[in-house]
């Protein structure tokens, strides 16, 4: 530009301050035409087109008879009458901005099919799922949910406008019985789905079908709450699995009516017991990153992915750990292609000589995971007992725990097929 | 300024005219109905004036700003009219002088 040099331009940020960058996109967005106005009373024209609201910048001082001034498109169109009104003369210079620039490339169309191209794949690509994240299933299979979301017609590169969140947590509600809750979200190009599992309901037995209560495992009652039958068992017996504890069976006190059937209902609470024996180790081995690293470079498309060639993995011992660089936008859209990088960290094993108490406290935590998995999730921990006992040079340490649950389960009466009245 | 009354032209008053009283009621900012000239100037790079009738001369070296009260006289070196609009005029350069002839 020409007229670039003038100091002025540079200095002066006063007014605008940051905004003036913003008004020269804005003036190039729009563009604008650079005119020479030539004449003897150019500060006419200037006033005319002001009073016109025809938005002048940059005028400057040429000669006696002429002055250099930027004037937008629509202003150009109206300057016409000014300029005949004033007496002036106008020359455009040069023309600037956006505008102009896409008419003079309006004959390329390869360059303006590019540019669609572009900007349609972009938005096609971000209006696709590409990838489905099923969270919080422990007992549910994820390939079984993925089964259902597939027949509900959702797949990768299903486009996201079709996907209706709540209808899919519905049906996946309704499907499986086992879901407490599921919520389904799309972010970005992710679908992202998240499901709780409830306590599960014990097999039920038809309402219709007799029944007996009876023990799933061995302890000490606390309470009998028989909705339906006869409670065999009281506050304080001690039961053993299998024992029956709400009878189904109704005997009369006339024999000759012969006995009544029903779905026994109830439950029983008790104390139960869980034991584990664990040996105290001497020493654990752990295992440590000797900070040595090893990169293997893969890239993919889907789900096809091509290893580079980056040589064998030199370490005997190691754990990987995997970053995905794939292209994200605004953290958000992921696109189905990027680069993984495999790193292979070294490790090293080193016996560590554990103390007493330390020992103990390591057995213990062992110990109490072993019961956990087998406590059902609803077991309350009432006590907890820890025992260190000695044999054949070892140390072992016994826990037991102590809970209360409700040992009830029903199980249907042999040979019996339906409720006698 | 120089309080000299011209023969021909009756410059009008600097007093607070109607217009101004009302906004002083109504806690209005004075210059939003002012039509009181108001000049702002930035070290000698920059001189902005609002509320400004038209300019009546633009060379490098003076710039005569018209107003409701009388003849703003801008003089310096390179001078440019970086924006003009209805209401307000940016004019930066070397300034030297500004002025009001009356």
């Amino acid at each position: 530009m020409s007229t670039g040099k003038s100091d002025g331009m540079q200095n002066t940020t006063l007014f605008y301050g940051g905004f003036m960058f913003l008004i020269r996109l804005w003036h190039y967005f729009k563009g604008y035409v650079i005119i020479i106005v030539s004449g003897l009373s150019v500060e006419r024209f200037i006033n005319i087109c002001t009073r016109r609201q025809i938005l002048l910048w940059d005028i400057e001082r040429l000669n006696d008879a002429a002055v250099l001034m930027k004037m937008s498109i629509r202003g150009f169109r109206n300057a016409r009458s000014a300029a005949r009104k004033s007496r002036c003369r106008v020359r455009i210079k040069a023309k600037k901005g956006l505008p102009f620039l896409i008419w003079k490339y309006r004959k390329r169309k390869g360059f303006i099919i590019g540019l669609i191209a572009f900007a349609a794949l972009i938005y096609l690509m971000t209006s696709i799922i590409w990838s489905i994240e099923i969270t919080g299933n422990y007992n549910v299979e994820t390939g079984l949910l993925m089964k259902q979301i597939n027949e509900m017609g959702i797949f990768r590169g299903s486009a996201k406008r079709s996907i209706n969140p709540k209808y899919v947590a519905d049906m996946l509600m309704l499907k499986n019985r086992e879901l407490s809750w599921a919520g389904v979200e799309i972010k970005g190009t992710k679908l992202l789905i998240s499901v709780r599992e409830g306590i599960q309901p014990p097999a039920m037995i038809p309402m219709e079908q007799p029944c007996d209560v009876i023990a799933s495992k061995d302890g000490i009652v606390i309470s009998v709450m028989a909705k339906n039958g006869l409670a065999l068992v009281k506050e304080g017996d001690t039961v053993k699995k299998g024992q029956v504890l709400i009878s189904g069976v109704l005997e009369s006190i006339h024999p000759e009516f012969g006995s009544k059937y029903v779905h026994a209902m109830g439950e029983v609470m008790a104390r139960t017991w869980y034991e584990v024996k664990e040996e105290v180790p001497e020493k654990r081995i752990i295992r440590i990153r000797t900070g040595l690293e090893w990169n293997r470079y893969s890239v993919y498309f889907l789900d096809f992915r091509l290893r580079l060639p980056s040589g064998r993995n030199p370490f005997a011992l190691y754990e990987t750990s995997v970053l995905d660089k794939s292209p994200v936008i605004m953290n958000r859209f992921k696109f189905p292609f990027g680069l993984i990088v495999e790193k292979h960290h070294e490790l090293k094993e080193e016996e560590q000589a554990l103390e007493k108490e330390q020992a103990r406290e390591f057995a213990y935590m062992i110990a109490m995971n072993k019961i956990s998995e087998k406590m059902p999730r609803e077991a309350e921990i009432v006590d907890r007992q820890m025992q260190v006992v000695a044999s054949e040079g070892r140390e072992y340490l016994l826990v037991t725990v102590e809970c209360t649950e409700n040992i009830a389960i029903q199980q249907e009466l042999e040979g019996i097929d339906g409720i006698s009245h | 300024m120089r309080r000299r009354k011209p023969a021909e032209k009756v410059r009008r008053k600097e007093a607070a005219t109607v217009r101004e009283k009302v906004a002083k009621m109504l806690e209005i900012p004075e210059e939003v109905v002012s039509d009181r000239p108001k000049i702002t100037t930035v070290g000698r790079k920059e001189v902005f004036v609002e509320n400004y009738r038209g300019i009546i001369e633009f060379t490098n070296e003076i710039v005569r700003i018209n107003s409701n009260y009388g003849i703003i006289t801008i003089t310096g070196k390179n001078m440019k009219i970086r924006e003009i609009t209805n209401e307000d005029i940016i004019i930066t350069g070397d300034i030297d002088n500004i002025d009001y002839v009356v």
